[in-house]
């Protein structure tokens, strides 16, 4: 039974840091915030140093940082979702365990997704007043009709064309263009079909794009060890665009957005989740919340799937009483491609902005953005800040602009926080549910329980 | 359920295709989705698939062979005769091909276009623009066409030229390397290669729906008259095919091996039947060196290389074919193809041969490949299938009759005696 995914990193080790950068990367991002609102309400657009405009140098370091971002899209999907997938598929010894947690996995994602997209559609973050949030986000009016334009030529016209973009006639251009959803689609099936050649060849394959998916995730750190100047020159343009009499409402669409993405969380973790633990797992979904508490909390407070997964084992195994063979199947494989949370999150956001630049997103554009949220969750999860990165890949899959992220990154660690809580408790969820369904008894009963007494 | 082989499942989608197309026609739908657009969506899905692999085929299939030649290097003279016979038969099979097309003109019925007929969809002029801009006036821009100026963008527009010489220079480089660095090079490629392949026969597991799609959409338009054209096509290729295997052939064997062809015939007759009959080459590779070694009685050095390597390398047939289709689908756009195209199909036929044998279904991929690579509609193979497995039989057979003249030419050129003398005498007098 070889379990190859085992070898992809799940997270990078500890490197040597530079004194000063001590601070974790978060806090970094929240002091270039608050520096950056605070810079933003000094400068106007017209303000200059040295006979340099501030707006300008703002706006270059801020594209150079997107730009950046954008750099590794490509890499990153194609390699991470080849390594993604030809791990699941050589542990096929594994069989119907595996189908079941990939099938389960997938669902719960689907249905995160579908809340998520309901409740923007509903409270529409984006729209102040009645009137798209574009001024107030720092996006000028031509501009938003030039991307509707080309999320007009991204967008498909009907569904047809959106299966016809997953098989584009060539891969390379592809790629080139940017055509995220075809180049998902070839690197789902080159990977699996990676696990089908021999093995011989297989191995050099996998090796080789392992290499590279770690190569880009050392990239991807470096480009973040940027992010508090990038977040600084982002959101300090938003802010000294608009000036101080919209800065409140700003804050009031944020907050929306905010409020809309914990309350579809919550929808997820307090209705779906139990309705599934009830109904195929016929567990108490309370006792199930009493079980995982102390890995919920320090999913909360660590914002680390990876990091709170030797928890969340202990506690499904002990406190829930699922089997060693499921749990440690299940959860390790939750951790790098059930995400819940983040693909809810991911998709909210994307329809935040694309509402705050007025654009009506047809049913299909929705329908793409859930479908490349899924797909991408297979991969992207290892990847150090994945929820920037993974907007940042939806953001230019449906074609919006990528200068919103700065503005959303306001309020992403708090949201991360919640995010992570409802990823695993989704694992935690799977293990309990697969393991009722192969048959295990003794699971969130009273003596599953006792051991916590 | 799906147990029955796939030439067989594209028989009975290609007759129901027949079928279906004219009872449901263009106009009429079913809760107000029109059948044809079905049709339309199904066949461009899987044509799409097709072109998706196209470029990662080419790049590492030719790659992985040349630098597979190259390595084999210490067999010298004997390599260069041999892949210098394999480009004469393969050439000549192609000029052939190239010259009863354009006399025959089978893309053209009454001196029309047939396009309407095949209801090929795309806009004659648009197509037109498209071959104009690839296929290159005049020679002078073919030669420059081959070595873009960006290797990256000639494979996101598909100039199929470019990236195949560059892909030969890459595989030939990489067997002058030091073992250390070109071996796992060579297994990266080839593993790349590997699973090309398998993606390319999970797309051809689909071959009958999108082959019923195709089918069913042009029978839908115009009805039984798409037949008429394609006889005359499927004809022109037998004709084609029948001409280099009783005249070319021969006339190499008497010139250059100076030999009897007939002699030639009755030696591997079995092999050719059994090709007839599994329409691979690869398959009847064991068969063909035993005719060869045993009948013709070339020794076992030279078939051992030469035919394991034809196999591979040297389709006459299949690029006979390839060129005509192309041709036929141009013509039938009402497009006159200046020599410059021509030629440029020539070599992209001739070059493709060398790296895309051993894909399954190599003709169809071949075909979208030059097609993509002129400039014209890929849409089109959905005609092109509908004859495809009786040309392919003819085809194969036609490869391995060039394998083993090659063969037999290389044994004599190698200074062999005793080939095709005697042996085979006693044997009819035997029988």
């Amino acid at each position: 039974m070889r379990v190859r995914w085992r070898r992809r990193p799940a997270a990078l080790g500890p490197r040597p840091q530079m004194k000063l950068l001590r601070l974790k990367l978060h806090t970094q991002i929240f002091l270039a915030l608050v520096l950056a609102v605070v810079a933003g309400l000094l400068t106007d657009p017209d303000t200059r140093l040295l006979g340099v405009s501030l707006f300008a140098a703002y706006d270059f370091i801020g594209s150079m940082f997107l730009n950046a971002l954008r750099m590794l899209i490509v890499p990153i999907i194609t390699s991470s979702i080849i390594t993604g997938i030809a791990g699941i598929g050589s542990s096929e010894a594994l069989g119907r365990l595996g189908g079941k947690t990939f099938a389960y996995y997938m669902m719960t994602s689907f249905l995160a997704i579908v809340v998520g997209i309901l409740a923007v559609n509903m409270i529409q973050p984006g729209i102040v007043d009645g009137e798209p949030a574009r001024e107030i986000l720092g996006l000028s009016a031509e501009h938003a009709a030039d991307v509707a334009e080309k999320v007009g030529n991204h967008d498909a016209s009907s569904l047809t064309n959106v299966f016809l973009s997953m098989i584009p006639p060539n891969i390379v251009a592809a790629a080139a263009d940017g055509q995220l959803l075809g180049l998902i689609f070839f690197s789902l099936l080159y990977g699996f079909y990676m696990t089908r050649i021999g093995d011989e060849y297989a191995q050099i394959q996998y090796k080789f794009w392992c290499g590279v998916y770690e190569i880009v995730m050392r990239l991807t750190e470096l480009v973040m060890k940027f992010a508090p100047i990038g977040v600084f020159a982002l959101v300090a343009k938003v802010v000294a665009g608009i000036g101080q009499e919209d800065l409140g409402s700003l804050v009031q669409s944020l907050g929306l957005f905010f409020i809309t993405v914990v309350l579809s969380l919550s929808f997820h973790a307090f209705v779906t989740l139990p309705l599934l633990l009830a109904t195929l797992g016929r567990v108490n979904p309370l006792r199930h919340y009493k079980a995982m508490v102390t890995a919920l909390l320090t999913a909360f407070s660590t914002a680390s799937s990876s990091a709170t997964l030797p928890l969340t084992i202990e506690c499904v195994r002990d406190n829930a009483g699922v089997s060693n063979r499921v749990s440690s199947f299940v959860l390790p494989l939750g951790a790098t491609i059930n995400m819940d949370g983040t693909a809810l999150y991911e998709c909210v956001a994307a329809i935040f902005i694309a509402q705050a630049f007025g654009l009506e997103l047809t049913f299909v554009t929705q329908f793409t953005i859930l479908l490349i949220a899924l797909l991408t969750s297979i991969g992207v999860a290892g990847i150090p800040a994945a929820s920037l990165v993974a907007i940042t890949i939806i953001l230019s899959a449906i074609g919006l602009p990528l200068e919103a992220v700065g503005v959303i990154l306001a309020v992403d660690r708090v949201l991360d926080m919640f995010r992570t809580s409802v990823n695993v408790f989704s694992d935690s969820c799977g293990a309990v549910i697969i393991a009722r369904s192969e048959g295990e008894t003794g699971i969130l009963t009273e003596t599953g329980d006792a051991p916590r007494v | 359920m799906l147990r029955l082989k796939l030439h067989w499942q594209i028989l009975i989608a290609i007759i129901l295709a027949a079928i279906v197309g004219h009872l449901v026609g263009e106009e009429s739908g079913f809760l107000g989705v029109a059948f044809y657009d079905v049709f339309d969506f199904v066949g461009t899905l899987f044509i799409n698939a097709l072109k998706m692999l196209i470029v990662p085929l080419i790049a590492s299939s030719i790659i992985v062979g040349v630098a597979g030649i190259g390595t084999s290097g210490d067999l010298g003279r004997l390599g260069g005769k041999t892949l210098l016979f394999y480009a004469i038969t393969t050439l000549s099979a192609i000029l052939v091909g190239l010259v009863l097309v354009n006399t025959v003109q089978p893309g053209l019925v009454n001196g029309e276009p047939a396009q309407e007929l095949l209801a090929l969809s795309a806009d004659a002029g648009v197509v037109a623009a498209k071959v104009g801009e690839k296929g290159a006036g005049d020679v002078v821009e073919i030669f420059l066409r081959m070595v873009p100026p960006n290797i990256i963008e000639a494979a996101a527009n598909g100039e199929m030229l470019g990236l195949i010489f560059f892909s030969i220079l890459f595989g030939f480089f990489m067997t002058r390397l030091g073992h250390e660095t070109a071996d796992p090079l060579f297994r990266f490629w080839d593993a790349v290669f590997h699973v090309m392949m398998r993606m390319t026969e999970w797309v051809m597991l689909f071959a009958p729906i999108g082959v019923f799609g195709l089918v069913a959409r042009t029978v839908a338009k115009t009805g039984f008259d798409a037949a008429a054209p394609l006889i005359v096509f499927a004809l022109t290729v037998l004709a084609a095919l029948f001409f280099h295997a009783v005249v070319t052939l021969p006339t190499l064997l008497r010139i250059v091996g100076r030999v009897s062809p007939l002699a030639l015939y009755r030696a591997v007759a079995p092999a050719l039947l059994t090709a007839f009959s599994t329409a691979s080459s690869s398959a009847t590779l064991p068969i063909t060196m035993d005719c060869v070694e045993k009948k013709a009685g070339v020794s076992n050095r030279i078939s051992s290389f030469v035919l394991p390597l034809g196999a591979t390398v040297n389709m006459n047939g299949t690029a006979l074919y390839e060129c005509v289709a192309a041709m036929f689908i141009a013509q039938a756009y009402g497009l006159t193809l200046s020599f410059g195209v021509q030629f440029s199909i020539v070599v992209i036929a001739l070059v493709t041969s060398v790296g895309v044998a051993g894909i399954p279904s190599a003709s169809l991929v071949a075909i979208a490949i030059i097609l993509s690579a002129v400039g014209l509609p890929v849409e089109a193979i959905g005609v092109l299938f509908v004859f495809d497995r009786i040309l392919d039989m003819a085809r194969t057979s036609i490869n391995i009759l060039g394998d083993a003249c090659c063969a037999v030419i290389v044994a004599r050129l190698e200074g062999e005696e005793g080939v095709l003398a005697g042996e085979p005498m006693e044997e009819t007098v035997r029988s």
